[in-house]
């Protein structure tokens, strides 16, 4: 075998793996948006909560629109984004199951527990659950902005569990800015 | 002794296809033509090797009105892309 022939086999692969490095995903986008989402729907609970007798209250049995639209504005991203990419990275699989999983394990839970009784658990959960996801993706695409925030959402998950619902809420609204909003700026000028 | 290198990655053209397609999920004709700097033709050959070997899956589909054929790395090309690159590795370490 001629070593030239090895020297060519080797950098083929290298210049390869390397390109497909660059495609990007759009995970910030969605990381972005759904924090948004979470981080409004959370702060206005825990206002609704607190402060029974003020306007926003008024809305409280409405807080779960936002997240229909959250839906819409996705499968628009999505569709848009489909219809630019000609590749798409592995990335963008590995978010695709890790947030599919976290819902279905959210949802499974949340049912769960609401059918028991233990509604105190449902919002610590769910922060736990979110920082595990986002430590285990941060973790594959090699974000260390990401690992960090998802140790800090799943403590924060645990520390809640103390807390009257009202403050759960309001921890939970800033969780969701610590954990998906901030890693997905920084992912949005880096391009992960 | 050394083991034989897969002569079906063992060309430059058909290993750049593999290799892109691995740190991918998917990609699309114009994307692996672009990279590779080939035209359509001998892509489409390569391709179509890569295809009958069971390394790459391909796909036909359509992207609003345009026709668009998207290729995947089968686990059979992720099998041999890994034992290529452990032949290649003992090459190396001669």
């Amino acid at each position: 075998m001629e070593r030239q022939e090895i020297t060519d086999s080797i950098n083929t692969i290298e210049q390869a793996l390397q390109e497909a490095r660059k495609v990007p995903n759009g995970a910030y986008f969605y990381d972005i948006l759904w924090g948004t989402i979470l981080a409004i729907y959370y702060l206005a609970n825990y206002f609704s909560l607190s402060n029974p007798d003020a306007f926003i209250s008024n809305f409280n049995h409405y807080y779960w629109v936002l997240f229909p639209i959250g839906g819409i504005i996705s499968a628009i991203r999505s569709k848009q984004d489909d219809r630019k990419e000609t590749a798409k990275s592995l990335a963008d699989k590995i978010y695709l199951f890790a947030y599919s999983g976290f819902a279905f394990a959210y949802i499974t839970l949340y049912l769960a527990a609401e059918f028991n009784g233990y509604n105190a658990i449902i919002v610590p959960v769910f922060c736990s659950l979110l920082g595990l996801t986002v430590f285990v993706t941060g973790g594959i695409v090699k974000e260390s902005l990401s690992i960090v925030m998802g140790l800090f959402g799943m403590l924060l998950g645990a520390y809640m569990l103390n807390m009257d619902v009202s403050h759960q809420y309001l921890f939970a609204s800033l969780v969701s800015v610590m954990v998906s909003i901030i890693p997905g700026i920084k992912m949005m000028f880096s391009r992960v | 002794m050394f083991k034989e290198l897969d002569p079906i990655l063992h060309s430059q053209l058909r290993l750049s296809i593999v290799s892109l397609l691995v740190g991918l999920d998917e990609a699309e004709f114009v994307y692996l033509k672009e990279k590779t700097n080939t035209s359509a033709g001998n892509l489409s050959l390569q391709l179509d090797k890569l295809q009958k070997v069971g390394y790459v899956s391909i796909k036909k589909g359509f992207k609003g009105k345009y026709p668009v054929t998207t290729c995947k790395l089968t686990a059979k090309g992720l099998k041999a892309f890994e034992r290529y690159v452990t032949t290649i590795k003992s090459y190396i370490h001669l």
